[in-house]
């Protein structure tokens, strides 16, 4: 994960980048763990919310792979296949936690 | 040298013009980071705006040059948030460019709700680029581009769900539409942040006015307590409220259900609001019916014992008044007391007239008639009043009740003399009308011919408040022990116990003027009987029937002072017996109708079946919706209602065996 060249690819300033993903990471864990909780509730249309948001923040930010599992989600959702969002779920939870990390180590 | 200062002064003055006072509405913090990044870059000012709630506080004091506004966000979305704003006079130059992330499943006709332009959402760069344009374009005021396209769209593809969602949307759309109820959307905080069309209609606002401003402020200073009180309620319990009332919202009488909404970060309530005044009209009506029976029902009993009082006074001074002469010291006296009996007797019929307890006789009669010899007789005690006649020459024939309605005649007389205290001018006039020229207020009169009884007077005049009310029983405009209030009221229920309907107009100062209906009747009137003959004595056995002891008692008296032979029964079933014993030398039965164990109808039905040839004259101070009218359609000879004085009951008697 290379911030530099994250930055360059969105033309813009690897500071600014680095806010901008910070508050990513903080809105689609938020959204991660509304989407969670409305599954276990059996409450699709939060889900496909929640899904909808990080899917929004995520091609913003050239996030390809977020982006296309938070699509799979949305989709998956309106069909009961829980297995699908169970794994594209975990998909988004590890490139995040990936993204965070990189953060931390302030590279 | 020169190209460098040339370049230096187009970049400075470029950026001197680019330098806007931006806002930027979207409901997503990372859009609304990035686009401050972007902006703030450039050198330009930005604010930012969650919703469209939000974006319309801060644009109370800020004005912007240009606004991005997203699309889709909770509490005013981006397109109602357009229309808004453009109404908006100091944002009348102020440059709307969408923010759209559903650019690919829908037109965007962004220019529809007054946007300049939309950008789709993608990749930031590609993002920052088409920023960058639209700004270039507002700067440039270039106007619409044409046709309305989405800068970006090529960039977006059609995402299936977000379809999906879309037409949901749409299917509430069309409910929320369509909708008897109004349905408004309030934050905790009490800002209204949507309406649907029948609330906007209910409340007689616009939109734009509604959106963002205070719920509570909708209603009456009185009741906005109460109503804060219940969101604050519903903020700790979560439950839904029912705010039965009574709340006026722009006159009318309102009920509110409050739900309370719970979505995610979001917490707001859904006001249904119902218009209930028809329903609170209706009810009242009803209740405002209901007394009116009740009274009606009172009045009927009080005037049936009264009538069978008065008969007894009378009969007692009616023999008083045979035996003695005008010399006799306390014949004045016996008079004054036949007077007031006929007083209380009148006030009973106005009692009963109210109850519509009255109808007895129902003959076709010529109403002219009436109205020239009633007007005649009433014009002789005020001599202060000019009576003008315009009584039609082919007036239609009317079933109706002589004595009730010169009963309504005089009423209406009296009413109007005592509106011209100094005199005046009372026009009667009478027409034949169609049902259709009958325009009242608000009800369908029954189809057919009507005569039409018009009084106008040249007096006083009403209010409109008194108007309402001249109807009412016991209502009186006239100062105590001068008026009963019972006048207009039992001429109302003559009038609508006839078939016919009553209207009144007036203004004061400027006199009224009365309109009586009563349905015509196919026959051919009957002249009216003139009670003229004297009593003389008569020859004959009547059966008298009657269970109360007093009347018994005087009501022989006054048999045998005619002349009569008298045989007495107290009870149906007595009369029964005496009948079967010496039915060939009862000439008369005179009947009770109001009687325990067996009434006077039941006794009638028996006595046809001993005799079919009996003679019978039906007495009573009351009759129970026409209970002595059915008896009478039986075959009964003749009515008489008491009180009855000694000439009355002798006319009777000699009409039916004559």
């Amino acid at each position: 994960m290379n911030l530099k060249q994250w930055a360059q690819r969105l033309e813009i300033e690897e500071d600014e980048l680095l806010e901008i993903v910070d508050l990513f990471i903080k809105t689609s864990f938020s959204d991660l763990a509304k989407l969670q909780a409305a599954i276990e509730e059996k409450d699709i249309l939060p889900v496909v919310k929640a899904a909808h948001s990080i899917k929004g923040a995520a091609g913003i930010l050239g996030l390809l792979e977020i982006h296309g599992a938070a699509k799979k989600i949305e989709t998956a959702a309106r069909t009961n296949r829980l297995e699908e969002i169970e794994v594209n779920l975990r998909i988004i939870k590890e490139k995040l936690e990936i993204i965070a990390e990189a953060l931390k180590r302030g590279s | 040298m020169e190209e460098d200062i040339r370049n230096f002064l187009i970049v400075f003055k470029g950026g001197e013009m680019m330098k806007k006072k931006i806002l930027v509405v979207d409901n997503h913090p990372v859009v609304l980071k990035f686009m401050s990044q972007l902006l703030d870059k450039m050198g330009h000012q930005v604010l930012t705006a969650e919703d469209g709630l939000s974006a319309l506080e801060i644009l109370k004091t800020y004005t912007p040059d240009v606004i991005f506004i997203d699309l889709i966000m909770p509490h005013i979305g981006g397109e109602k948030l357009c229309q808004i704003i453009r109404k908006i006079p100091a944002l009348k130059e102020a440059h709307l460019i969408i923010l759209s992330a559903i650019a690919a499943e829908q037109e965007i006709d962004y220019t529809s709700f007054g946007a300049d332009a939309c950008i789709a959402k993608g990749a930031l760069d590609k993002m920052a680029k088409h920023v960058l344009a639209a700004l270039e374009q507002a700067d440039k005021k270039n106007g619409v581009l044409h046709p309305p396209k989405t800068i970006g769209i090529e960039d977006v593809y059609a995402r299936n769900i977000t379809t999906e969602l879309l037409s949901v949307k749409k299917h509430f759309e069309v409910i929320l539409n369509g909708m008897a109820e109004g349905i408004l959307e309030i934050t905790p905080e009490g800002k209204i942040v949507y309406t649907n069309p029948k609330a906007i209609s209910l409340i007689n606002r616009t939109e734009d006015q509604l959106l963002s401003s205070d719920f509570t402020d909708l209603f009456h200073e009185s009741d906005r307590q109460r109503i804060k009180d219940h969101l604050n309620e519903i903020h700790g319990t979560s439950q839904p409220i029912a705010v039965n009332g009574p709340l006026t919202l722009n006159g009318k009488q309102v009920s509110l259900h409050l739900l309370p909404v719970m979505d995610e970060m979001q917490r707001s309530i859904i006001v249904i609001l119902t218009d209930v005044s028809e329903k609170k009209r209706m009810e009242a009506q009803l209740i405002q019916a209901q007394k009116m029976e009740a009274i009606g029902t009172l009045a009927g009993g009080i005037a049936h014992d009264f009538n069978n009082l008065l008969m007894v006074i009378q009969g007692n001074v009616s023999l008083m008044l045979l035996d003695v002469n005008p010399a006799y010291p306390h014949f004045e006296m016996l008079r004054t007391i036949e007077k007031q009996v006929q007083s209380g007797s009148k006030l009973t019929s106005q009692l009963l007239g109210y109850a519509r307890k009255g109808r007895y006789e129902l003959r076709p009669i010529h109403l002219n008639q009436l109205v020239a010899d009633t007007s005649e007789a009433f014009g002789r005690t005020r001599k202060n009043i000019t009576i003008h006649r315009d009584l039609a020459g082919n007036l239609f024939a009317c079933e109706a009740d002589q004595g009730q309605i010169e009963q309504v005649l005089m009423n209406l007389f009296v009413n109007s003399a005592d509106a011209m205290p100094e005199g005046g001018d009372l026009f009667l006039k009478t027409a034949n009308v169609n049902f259709k020229e009958i325009k009242g207020r608000g009800y369908l009169p029954n189809p057919g011919d009507y005569i039409l009884l018009t009084v106008t007077d040249t007096g006083v005049g009403m209010d409109s408040k008194t108007i309402d009310r001249i109807f009412d029983p016991f209502f009186t405009t006239k100062e105590l022990g001068r008026g009963t209030g019972l006048g207009l009221a039992s001429t109302y229920g003559i009038v609508k116990g006839h078939g016919g309907y009553i209207e009144v107009e007036s203004e004061k100062g400027r006199g009224s003027t009365f309109k009586v209906y009563l349905p015509a009747s196919g026959k051919p009137a009957q002249q009216t009987v003139r009670p003229s003959a004297p009593i003389s004595k008569a020859i004959g056995t009547v059966l008298l029937v009657d269970d109360e002891e007093v009347i018994l008692d005087v009501s022989e008296k006054v048999l045998k002072v005619l002349g009569y032979k008298v045989l007495v029964a107290r009870s149906g079933a007595e009369a029964i017996e005496i009948f079967k014993k010496h039915q060939d030398s009862i000439d008369l039965v005179l009947l009770d109708i109001i009687m325990p164990h067996m009434g006077g109808g039941e006794v009638y039905d028996r006595l046809k079946e001993i005799s079919p040839e009996v003679k019978v004259l039906l007495s009573s101070g009351y009759s129970i919706d026409g209970k002595a009218s059915k008896i009478m359609a039986r075959g009964c000879n003749g009515f008489i209602q008491k009180p009855f004085d000694i000439m009355q009951l002798s006319q009777s008697i000699r009409a039916i065996l004559r």
